[in-house]
Parts: structure tokens; C-alpha cells; sequence
């Protein structure tokens, strides 16, 4: 049996890989949100440093983070039907 | 052999005793000199009574002088003789003996009462008295002439003394009276010179000295001497030579007294001629009593003597001839005492003279009839007749044969019988012929009779015809009717169409032939019809003429019918065959021809071309032939012959093969020196269809064994008849006997079944016999060793061709195996349906989870933009958004653990702790959730430092957990209390809250994943439901246990996590300081962060230069290693998985330079797994941290971080 061309192993494989992207990428924006909040408290005396890290933040951090999220509950709940 | 007495012998024997008793009695009364009366008669009486052995004496004597009446009576001892006995006897003579003119009596009862006795009574004159002289004996013979003669001489002497007596009572004229007796001739005087005169016998008398005194007449008779001749010579003169000293041997012994024995002797005639003669001699005394001479009476013996011979010759001849004679033979004297056998009774019988003796003969006769014998015989031994009679005697072999025995009486001349002469004729082998001849007469008629043959003779001459009861019988004719019109009777018998030609037969057999034969029919009762055949012959005179017909007639009326039969029969036969296909053949053994029909030969080469013996067999298939062969032979042998049966294959002439069966039998006739083959025949069919059949029901068999034996399937079969069960070995495993039962009947099987089965199973049996269903179910068995047992069972019933139902076959599988499984299936159904339950609550949540934290973060942000003027605002909105951030990452953590636990890849990173660290930690990490739900938290650990052998991060985790869980199921403003206590080698931590309780029914789920209990809706959030089963999953990994306590709901909870403590002797250096303290303590690093997300990269740059190193920033693994080769950084926090080279190559490349070779290298990455981590160290960084990194411990690394170029870790 050649479990490389079985469309289900190949499709749990797939599914694993995804997963273990989100996950990555998940973090990925966490920890932009999270450094970017730290760095938020350092830059807070300067302005334009200030609106930068908070822009950084929205789209860097949390945006990605929402879509990925979505991302997550749409796999989520396609595997639960 | 006893010699016969000798009748003449004895008569003179009697003679020559009754001379002397006579002698001796005239002789007595010189002896009675002295005496009285009493005892004269006494001594008479004594001497008659001895000399004529009496039983009874009785002597009276009337008025003898003074004596009176003189009265002695003597019996014999038997008789009994005591004075009453005499008185009693006396009185039975007086009234026979009172009566004068009379004839005494001749008997009178015997004295000793028993019988009678016989009398002679003697009347004499005494004086004026008459005198009575009584004498009995109880011989048959008595009173012989002798004792007549005795009693008469002992009557006249006692009354010739008595008279003296009475006329003179002197003893002196007695005296004179006794001399005058014996000196004068009187009476007795008288007597006894009659007797010597006309003696036959010679009488002399001689002297001692052997001088004759006396001669009489007889003896000049016998010795040719007359008296003047031999009277004063000397007995010499008689004497022969050889016989000389007989004289002086008797002078020898008179003279000394003693007795001369009577003999038999020679003596010499006048002339010179011998005569024989018996001798008695007696002395003769003076009156003193001196023997002065002797008495010889001689009787002349030589006829006695000659007839002696010649009977002793005659009885060696008898006694030769009874040998001589094929005969057994014997004889007996006149009482019946067998006293001889010839030689074939002995050989005969196989016994001895001793044995048979007498009445020994018995022995050798059946106790059967022995009575009867013995009856007959004393019969004839009364009666003196001749008898015979037939009785089996006893042969030396044991073996009992029938004798025809004859006995004779030989008689004397005065008819007496003097002996028995008798003969037994084995007729044994007579009476067989008789019962051979009988049981042939017997057996022919019989035959006659069963064969219903007819015998008759027809006399021509006299127009008679003689016929047996068969013959009438079989024409139904009486025998009386024939008398008339005898032939008539028998014609008028035939049936009507075939009288003429029987009578036709017989004219022309009576004119011109000898023989003849005819079949006709005969009419019978009731419209009956027999068929008989009638054969005779023609019995000539010497003219030619016929002058009669002796014939048979035989009834062959079955024989007509079996014939009849044995068509049909053969028609029967040959549409059999035609409807079975069958081929028939016939092989003649002496010429090995084989004879076939057309089917046989289409069978064999498949055309109807004659086929050969030989041929045939060389159509058989080569590897069946010798086999038939052998079959052949075993049939064909005269021993023991084997019917023949056997398939085999045969070869067509275009090579086709066909199977066929063959069936035949050798036919054998007795023949002179044993039996002989006469044909072997029988039939053949083609049975190669069936043959196919066979071999696919054979293989159909198999496999369905094999299915049913793989399957552990038992099958049974039901007889609903008898009640009986025949079943697979597999049938009696599933009711738990591993060996096979006896017997299994339908009541043994409901037996086995569960009892609350058995009602609904009886009913659906019943339900198939009456609607011939299936029956089909499942149901609990209960084996021997009581554990219950899961079957099903299949049936379906079958029956006859007539469509009666009488069986049911079946199968049965014991299904325990599968009916578990089942359980187990449905019971995983139920979980999994329950797990699904939970995981679609678990996603649920999940997606709200995920959602809740994203929302204040982005809302912080946009308050954070409006609160810039606002320092304090801006921190409070951050640190929500810090919390938040926290919140989701946390959550993400949670998850990735639970991964991690369940697929056994989670580690712990044991190092001694202290447990005052750890809840510091864990208070830390949840103060936030404490600090939004306003509550109390109150920490109370003991004052000793508690040490544990743990992961302090995980440890930190589950307090952290458990914190958190109280958090959230704990309204506003409630109370939380984290403790510790030692309790022995452990230590006990507890997380009280006052929270909502849990229910009762919930307690035992607690820690199982996605477990949750109802929050109040205010709260929002309910968490996924899983930090408590991967709170439990860590603490058991520390080796540890956690449990639940609530009272119920809204009663608060209690967790308790108990741990073993690190004792003294295990305690080593102290646990390093928690990073927080050690945070931002170092700056002035040179940091290179290398991540293709830019804001990641970017947000990164800006925090690790707050810190006050100096910082560059590349956004690709060849990037990085550019910037970090002219950079020459002290801190390289590197991502991994990054565009045109990711981090592992980066990470290589930059270990093989000599610059970066001692750089502090740190991977920071979305990937956290061991693996990643294995990897990571394997490409050559010194840490791994995962996103999103904790800022603090970066600032710690950074601090630890050698300034300048770094050294491994």
C-alpha cells in the first residue's frame, strides 16, 4: 500500500501542515502584539514613535491576528461537520 | 456258575436222613429208664421237635397213672413259648380237638398272631385215653411225608411205653416193658423191616471188623450178590483196590465215635463192574449204647451219575451256545437270582459276574422303565409264564439301544420250575429300519402330498381305476363317487376344452406308444382353474395288448403361474432397464464370450458395433482396468464368491472418458467335485452426469464445511419424530461441553437457555413447527460452569418428500465474542457521541475564546490613540490589552499542551524549586484575572522553605490554573485562598474558593477534557474545558495527585494538589532567581533581529533597544548573515521560517564563520515543539524561545548575553 497517494493521508497531512502554520503565524502576530505593547510603554513619551508602534500594532498585530483567527474557527468548524 | 441242584441227590438225601431220624426215635426210650410220665413225654416231644424243626409241638396224654393228664407244649423262639403263650395255644386246639369223627384241621392261626400256621395233628390210643400229638410248622411244604412218617413213629412209641406205664406204675414192669419192645417184634419192628425190605437202596449191616450181617434185596440188585452169598464176608469184597482204605477209614471213625459224612464211591459189582453209589453210613450201638457195628445204605448212583454227565455236558454245550449266539443271554434260578451272563452281555454291557450277580442287572437299565421291568419280571416269576418285552439296556459306551428280551422257564419233570432262561436281541438296528422305512413312507407321502402329485393306475381289463386321495383331491372327486363310473368322475373333471385332447393323448399312447404326457386344466370350485400335467406309461400283455395304465398327475398350477410371472416379470425387466439406461451382459466363462445388449455397447464405444470380451475390456480406462479385474475374479471365484459393483471409467474411440457403473453376480451350479461357474451377467449404466454431480456436490460439501468449521459454526439437525439430535462437535461448544454429549434432544437445549429467554424462545419453536417458519433469533445460554453465553440460532425445517415435516436443521454460533464488542461499540458510540457533544461545545467556545481577547485589543487601540494626553489612561488601556494578549496566548498554550500531553511529547524540565517561587509565580502570572474579578486573594504558605523536584514553569502553570478557574467560577469580590501544608514527605496545596460550587454529579468529571459546568451569563466567559485536565496530566507527572472537593452548588470548591516534597539530603543549590528580578539589569548589547515579518521584526528592534542596546534588523536568513558579518552583533534573534533562507541555514552558516562562531544565537519562533527545538540546537543557536517571547525573558538573555563574542551556553 502506498501511503503517499492515499487522498486522505494526504489530506490529514495537509490539514497538519495548515494547522502548524496558523499556529506559527499565530504567535507570529502575538508577539508582534505583545513586543509592540511593551515597546508601546517605552516609546509613550514620543509621539511619532508612539503612532507608529500603535500602527505597527493594528495592522501588523492585530489584523493579521483576526484574520487568522477566523481563519482557525473556519477550519475548526468545517472538521467538526 | 453255581451247579443246579440236583433233585434226585436230594431225595435220597431226604431218604437216607428220615432212616436215621426213625433209628434215632426208636432208639430214644432206651434213654427213658427212671423217668416219670412228664418227663417221657418231654423228652419225646424235645427230640421230635428238634429232628423236624418245628415252630409248634403240642403233645397231650391222658390219665397216665397218677400222672393225670401229661401235657407239653414247644414253640420256636419266633413263636414265643412262655406258660400264657401255652395256655393260649393250648386253647385254640381244644374246641378242633373235642370234636370226634372229624377231620383235624390242617392250620390254625399262628401263634405269634401274624398269618397262620401249618398243622398235622397224630391221634393215639393211651389206655382208656386217646393221646394227641400236634406238630406245626410255617413251612409251605410242611407236612412233608418224613414228618408224618416221624410223628407217627414218636406217637407209637410214646404209647406203647405209656400203656406199660399204666398197667404196671412199677419202673420195674417199665423196665420189662421197654425190653419186651425192644426184644420182641412189635409194630415199629414191622415198619422198619418193610422199609429195608422194599428199599431201592441196599441196606447192610456189618461188624466192626467189616463182616456183613445184613443183606437185603436191593442190594443183591445192586452188587449181583445175594444175602447167603455176601452175609458173613467182608465188605472188602465191594471195595476196588484203589479205594482200600475207605473201609478202614470209616471202621476208623465209627469206632472213635465220630460221624461218617455221606459220600459218593465206586464199589465193585459181583461181576467186576463198577457201580457208583452214595454211601450212608450210621453206627449201630448195643443197649448200652456201644457202637457195635455199622449201617450202610447204598444207593446205586450210576444213572444219577451218567445223567450228571450227561447234564454237565449239556450244560458246557448250553453254556457254549448261549456264548456262541449273537444274543445277550442269561439265566436264574426259580427265584429269579441271575446266576449266568454269556460273554456278549458282558462285552455288551462292559461289566463283571460280581457286578451283575442276582438283581445287579438293574444297573444297566433305564430308570425309565426299570419299575416296569421289574414289575413284569416278578410277574413272571410268580406266575411262571414265559414274557417279553422291549427296553433299552445301558451299552459299555453309555449309549442306551433297544433290546427285544425273552424269558423262558425251564422246568423239572414234576413241572417245577427250575430255572429262567432268557435273551435280550439288540434290535436297535430293526428299529431303525422300522423308522427309516416309516419316516420314507412318511416322507413320500408328505411329498406326495405337498408336491400335490396324484398317483393312479387304470386297469383296461377290468375297467378299474385305482387313484390316491391326492388325485381326488386335486380333481376334486370323491373317492366313494368312482365307484360307479370311475373314469367319468375324473373326464367330466377336465376342463371342457381340454378333455378331448387329454383323451386323445391317452387313446393314442394305449394304441401305439408307451409313454405319455399332457398338460390340461381342471376345473375347480368357485370358477377356479388348475393347470396339472399327467404323465403314465402302457403296460402290456405278451399280445400287445394294453392292460394297463399306472401314471401321475402333478399339479403345476403354480408352476403355470410363476411362468406366467417370470414373462411379466422379464417384460417388467426390460422396460426397467429401457427406463434406466441400463446396458445388460452376459459373459460365457468357458468361451469368455460376452454377450451385450445395444445400450451396453453405446456405453462402451459408443456405437451398437458387436464389442468382443476382449474389447470391452480394453475400453476401460488403463488405470481402472486391473481394479476390475481383480473385481471380476473376486466374483467370479467358486470360494466365497464377492458380488460385483464397481465404477469405472471407459474410453471412447474419440477419447471422450465416461464414468460407469457396473453391477453383476457370478451364477454357479453344483457340479460332480463342487460347484462350478455357468455365467457371470449383470448391468451397466453410464453414470457419468452423476459422477460430475458428485464430485460438485463433494466440493460443495467441503466448502461448506469449511466455512462452518472456520466460522465456528455448529449445525444440528432436529428429528422431530424421534425426538433425537445429531449435531456437530461445534454445536456442543457453544453450550459449553468441550467434549461431545450423547445425546441433545430439543428439552436440553431449552434447559441451557437463560431463563428469562426461555418463554420467547419455546414460543417462536412452537411458532415453526406450526407455520413452518424460520426460526431465527439470538438469546443467552447459561453453560455447566454457569457463565452466560451469547448465541444465535437458525433453523429451518425440511421434511419427506410428501412434505411432512419431520426435521429441522440448523445452525448456532456463539456470538458471546461479538455481542461484547457490540456493548463496546455502543458504549464508544455513546462516548463518542458525548465526546462530540463536547467537542462542538469545545469549538464553540473555542471560536468565542479566540474572539473575546481580539476585541478589547483593537478597542484598546483606538483608545490608546485618544488618550495620548493621558499617561495614566494610556497605561491602564495597555495593560488591558497586555492582559487580553496574554489571555489569548495562554489559551493558545493550553491547547498546544493538551496536544502535547495526549500525544505523550510533553517534557518537564525538573530542577529543585522552591515552592514559595512557584506560587509567587503563579500568583503573578493570574493577578490580572484576580484583580478584573475584584477579589481576594489570601496566600498562606508555611514559614520553612518547602522544596520540590519540578518544572517550575509547569508547576507555576497548573497554581496558575487553578487560580484562574476560581477567578472566573467565583463572582465579583469573592474570596481566594491558595495554601500549603506539609503533611509528612508531601506537601498539600490547596485553591479555596467561595465561588458557585459544583454540583454533586459533577464531581467525578472534573478533570476530565472538555468538562465545564454552568457559569453565571454575566461572567461571559467559560473557558474551553480544558486547563483542568491538563492541570491533572502535569501534576501526575510530577508524581503527584489533585482532587476536587465542593459541598455543591454555591457552596465554593476546594483543589487540592499534593506533591512530594525534595528531603534534606536531596537538596542542592538554591533555585536560580526568577527572571523578573533579573530583568533589564544589563544593557549595551549589540542585538540582531532577523524576522521576515517586519512589524514583527520592527516591534522587536524597538523593545530590545528601549533596553538600551543598539539594534539592527534583517528581514531574511541572507540578510541576516550579511548585516550580522559587517555588524558583528553580541545577540542575533533570528525567526526561522523565513524566505530565501530560513533560520536552520542562517543559523549553519553563521557557526561556520569565524566571527559568528561564539555569537549568542536565539531562535524566535512560532514553532515550539521539541522537535523545533531539537532542530534549532542542531543548526546551531543557543535558545529557543516561542512567540510571542516573553519580553522580560528576552531582557534576561540579553543580560546574560557575554558582551562581545558570546560563549555557548
Amino acid at each position: 500500500m502506498n501511503l503517499d497517494k492515499d487522498p486522505a493521508a494526504l489530506e490529514a497531512e495537509k490539514r497538519r501542515e495548515q494547522l502548524r502554520q496558523l499556529e506559527h503565524d499565530m504567535k507570529t502576530y502575538l508577539g508582534v502584539i505583545t513586543t509592540g505593547l511593551h515597546a508601546l510603554k517605552l516609546v509613550r513619551e514620543n509621539p511619532d514613535d508612539f503612532d507608529e508602534m500603535h500602527q505597527t500594532i493594528e495592522k501588523e498585530g492585530v489584523d493579521p491576528l483576526k484574520a487568522i483567527v477566523a481563519q482557525i474557527i473556519n477550519l475548526t468548524l468545517k472538521e467538526s461537520e | 456258575m453255581r451247579s443246579p441242584e440236583n433233585s434226585p441227590e436230594q431225595e435220597d438225601r431226604r431218604l437216607r436222613q428220615t432212616v436215621q431220624d426213625i433209628v434215632a426215635l426208636t432208639a430214644l426210650p432206651t434213654t427213658w429208664t427212671g423217668l416219670s410220665p412228664q418227663e417221657i413225654v418231654t423228652s419225646l416231644s424235645d427230640a421230635l421237635f428238634d429232628t423236624l424243626s418245628l415252630d409248634l409241638l403240642y403233645l397231650r396224654v391222658g390219665e397216665v397213672g397218677r400222672a393225670g393228664v401229661v401235657e407239653v407244649v414247644r414253640t420256636s423262639t419266633k413263636s414265643g413259648s412262655d406258660a400264657v403263650d401255652s395256655e393260649r395255644i393250648r386253647d385254640s386246639f381244644a374246641s378242633t380237638l373235642s370234636v370226634h369223627g372229624e377231620d383235624p384241621p390242617t392250620s390254625i392261626p399262628h401263634p405269634s398272631g401274624s398269618g397262620t400256621l401249618r398243622i398235622a395233628v397224630t391221634q393215639f390210643g393211651v389206655a382208656s385215653e386217646v393221646g394227641v400229638l400236634v406238630i406245626g410248622s410255617d413251612n409251605r411244604e410242611f407236612p412233608t411225608e418224613r414228618d408224618s412218617l416221624l410223628a407217627r413213629v414218636g406217637a407209637n412209641e410214646i404209647n406203647t411205653v405209656l400203656q406199660h406205664w399204666n398197667a404196671d406204675e412199677d419202673g420195674r414192669r417199665l423196665q420189662a416193658a421197654i425190653a419186651n419192645s425192644s426184644a420182641e417184634p412189635d409194630e415199629t419192628a414191622r415198619f422198619l423191616a418193610s422199609i429195608i425190605t422194599s428199599s431201592n437202596d441196599a441196606i447192610i449191616s456189618k461188624t466192626l471188623d467189616g463182616t456183613i450181617r445184613s443183606w437185603n434185596a436191593a442190594a443183591e440188585r445192586i452188587f449181583g450178590y445175594t444175602a447167603e452169598q455176601a452175609i458173613g464176608r467182608h465188605i472188602s469184597m465191594l471195595i476196588p483196590p484203589e479205594r482200600a482204605g475207605e473201609e478202614d477209614r470209616i471202621i476208623a471213625q465209627l469206632r472213635a465215635g465220630q460221624r461218617v459224612e455221606h459220600f459218593n464211591t465206586v464199589r465193585v459189582k459181583s461181576n467186576g463192574e463198577r457201580v457208583y453209589v452214595s454211601l450212608t453210613i450210621s453206627p449201630i450201638r448195643d443197649a448200652e449204647g456201644r457202637i457195635i457195628g455199622a449201617s450202610k445204605i447204598a444207593r446205586d448212583i450210576t444213572r444219577q451219575k451218567e445223567a450228571e454227565e450227561q447234564l454237565r455236558e449239556s450244560e458246557e454245550r448250553f453254556v457254549q451256545l448261549g456264548n456262541a449266539i449273537s444274543q445277550l443271554a442269561w439265566m436264574a434260578q426259580p427265584d429269579g437270582h441271575i446266576d449266568w451272563y454269556n460273554d456278549r452281555w458282558y462285552e455288551y454291557t462292559g461289566t463283571t459276574f460280581q457286578e451283575m450277580e442276582g438283581w445287579g442287572w438293574k444297573s444297566v437299565h433305564a430308570p425309565e422303565v426299570l419299575p416296569e421291568v421289574v414289575e413284569n419280571w416278578q410277574k413272571a416269576l410268580e406266575s411262571g409264564e414265559p414274557f417279553e418285552m422291549v427296553f433299552p439296556l445301558k451299552g459299555a459306551d453309555g449309549v442306551f439301544r433297544p433290546f427285544l428280551t425273552r424269558i423262558i422257564p425251564f422246568r423239572d419233570r414234576d413241572g417245577r420250575i427250575i430255572r429262567w432262561f432268557g435273551t435280550n436281541t439288540d434290535i436297535s438296528g430293526v428299529k431303525r429300519t422300522e423308522e427309516e422305512l416309516q419316516e420314507a413312507r412318511s416322507r413320500l407321502e408328505s411329498t406326495l402330498t405337498a408336491g400335490e402329485i396324484g398317483t393312479w393306475e387304470y386297469d383296461t381289463v377290468q375297467n378299474v381305476l385305482r387313484a390316491d386321495g391326492n388325485l381326488a383331491r386335486m380333481f376334486g372327486v370323491s373317492l366313494d363317487a368312482t365307484a360307479d363310473s370311475p373314469i367319468e368322475s375324473y373326464l367330466s373333471a377336465i376342463h371342457a376344452d381340454d378333455r378331448e385332447g387329454v383323451q386323445g393323448v391317452i387313446k393314442q399312447a394305449m394304441e401305439f406308444g408307451d409313454d405319455y404326457e399332457v398338460e390340461f386344466r381342471i376345473d375347480g370350485p368357485d370358477q377356479s382353474v388348475r393347470w396339472v400335467i399327467a404323465r403314465g406309461r402302457v403296460e402290456r400283455d405278451h399280445t400287445g395288448q394294453a392292460i394297463r395304465l399306472p401314471g401321475v398327475v402333478v399339479d403345476i398350477t403354480e408352476q403355470k403361474q410363476i411362468e406366467k410371472a417370470l414373462q411379466e416379470n422379464q417384460e417388467r425387466l426390460r422396460l426397467a432397464l429401457d427406463s434406466a439406461e441400463l446396458g445388460t451382459w452376459n459373459i460365457d466363462p468357458e468361451s469368455n464370450h460376452l454377450t451385450s445388449d445395444e445400450r451396453f455397447r453405446m456405453i462402451f464405444h459408443a456405437c451398437d458395433e458387436p464389442l468382443s470380451y476382449e474389447e470391452a475390456f480394453a475400453a476401460i480406462h488403463p488405470d481402472d482396468r486391473q481394479r476390475i479385474r481383480d473385481a471380476v475374479d473376486a466374483a467370479t471365484r467358486l470360494e466365497d464368491p464377492i458380488p460385483y459393483a464397481a465404477e469405472y471409467r471407459v474410453v471412447h474411440p474419440d477419447e471422450s472418458i465416461h464414468w460407469v457403473f457396473a453391477k453383476g453376480r457370478g451364477n454357479f451350479e453344483q457340479a460332480a467335485g463342487g460347484s462350478k461357474l455357468t455365467s457371470f451377467d449383470g448391468t451397466v449404466m453410464d453414470i457419468t452426469q452423476q459422477r460430475q454431480m458428485q464430485e460438485d456436490l463433494r466440493d460443495l460439501a467441503a466448502r461448506l464445511q469449511f466455512v462452518v468449521e472456520t466460522s465456528q459454526i455448529g449445525v444440528w439437525d432436529l428429528n422431530l419424530v424421534t425426538g433425537s439430535t445429531r449435531r456437530s462437535a461445534i454445536h456442543d461448544k457453544c453450550f459449553g461441553y468441550d467434549d461431545p454429549l450423547d445425546e441433545w434432544s430439543y428439552e436440553d437445549f431449552l434447559g441451557h437457555v437463560h431463563p428469562e429467554d426461555r418463554a420467547w424462545v419455546n414460543e417462536r419453536f412452537q411458532q415453526t413447527i406450526e407455520h413452518d417458519e424460520e426460526w431465527s433469533f439470538e438469546c443467552r445460554v447459561i453453560w455447566p460452569n454457569e457463565s452466560v453465553h451469547w448465541i444465535e440460532v437458525h433453523g429451518s425445517s425440511y421434511g419427506k418428500a410428501d412434505g411432512a415435516q419431520t426435521s429441522i436443521l440448523g445452525t448456532v454460533k456463539d456470538i458471546t465474542g461479538r455481542k461484547r464488542q457490540e456493548n463496546s461499540l455502543r458504549e464508544l458510540a455513546a462516548r463518542l457521541s458525548e465526546a462530540d457533544r463536547r467537542k462542538d461545545e469545545f469549538l464553540a467556545t473555542l471560536a468565542h475564546e479566540l474572539r473575546n481577547p481580539l476585541a478589547p485589543i483593537r478597542t484598546g487601540l483606538e483608545v490608546m490613540r485618544l488618550s495620548m494626553g493621558n499617561p495614566e489612561m494610556l497605561e491602564e488601556v495597555r495593560r488591558t490589552m497586555e492582559r487580553q494578549t496574554q489571555q489569548l496566548i495562554t489559551l493558545v498554550d493550553d491547547l498546544l499542551d493538551v496536544s502535547r500531553i495526549t500525544k505523550g511529547k510533553l517534557e518537564l524540565h525538573k530542577s529543585r524549586v522552591k515552592l514559595s517561587d512557584v506560587v509567587q509565580s503563579a500568583v503573578e502570572s493570574s493577578h490580572p484575572l484576580i484583580v478584573e474579578g475584584r477579589h481576594e486573594l489570601t496566600v498562606e504558605i508555611p514559614d520553612q522553605e518547602i522544596e520540590l523536584n519540578a518544572d517550575a514553569n509547569r508547576l507555576a502553570q497548573v497554581l496558575s490554573n487553578l487560580l484562574n478557574n476560581s477567578s472566573k467560577y467565583t463572582p465579583e469580590g469573592g474570596h481566594i485562598r491558595l495554601s500549603a501544608e506539609r503533611q509528612g514527605n508531601d506537601v498539600n496545596i490547596a485553591v479555596a474558593d467561595n465561588g458557585i460550587g459544583i454540583p454533586a454529579e459533577m464531581l467525578g468529571h472534573m478533570f476530565e477534557m472538555l468538562t465545564q459546568i454552568a457559569r453565571p451569563q454575566e461572567k461571559g466567559y467559560t473557558g474551553l474545558g480544558i486547563g483542568l485536565s491538563l492541570v491533572k496530566s502535569l501534576v501526575e507527572m510530577h508524581g503527584g495527585r489533585i482532587d476536587v472537593y465542593s459541598e455543591g452548588v454555591d457552596k465554593g470548591s476546594v483543589f487540592s494538589v499534593r506533591l512530594p516534597i525534595v528531603s534534606e539530603s536531596q537538596r542542592e543549590d538554591q533555585t536560580p532567581e526568577p527572571t523578573e528580578l533579573r530583568a533589564n539589569r544589563c544593557v549595551g548589547r549589540k542585538v540582531l533581529v532577523v524576522d521576515d515579518n517586519k512589524a514583527a521584526a520592527k516591534t522587536l528592534s524597538m523593545a530590545v533597544k528601549m533596553l538600551g542596546n543598539e539594534v539592527r534588523s534583517a528581514h531574511n536568513g541572507q540578510e541576516g548573515i550579511a548585516v550580522a558579518e559587517l555588524f558583528l552583533p553580541d545577540v542575533i534573534l533570528m525567526d526561522i521560517g523565513m524566505p530565501r533562507m530560513n533560520g536552520y541555514e542562517a543559523a549553519r552558516h553563521i557557526r561556520r564563520q569565524a566571527w559568528g562562531r561564539d555569537m549568542l544565537l536565539v531562535a524566535l519562533t512560532g514553532w515550539g515543539q521539541e522537535q523545533d527545538r531539537e532542530r534549532t540546537l542542531e543548526a546551531g543557536f543557543n535558545h529557543h524561545l516561542v512567540k510571542p517571547a516573553d519580553p522580560a525573558t528576552i531582557a534576561e538573555l540579553l543580560a546574560d548575553s557575554p558582551q562581545g563574542p558570546a560563549k555557548d551556553k
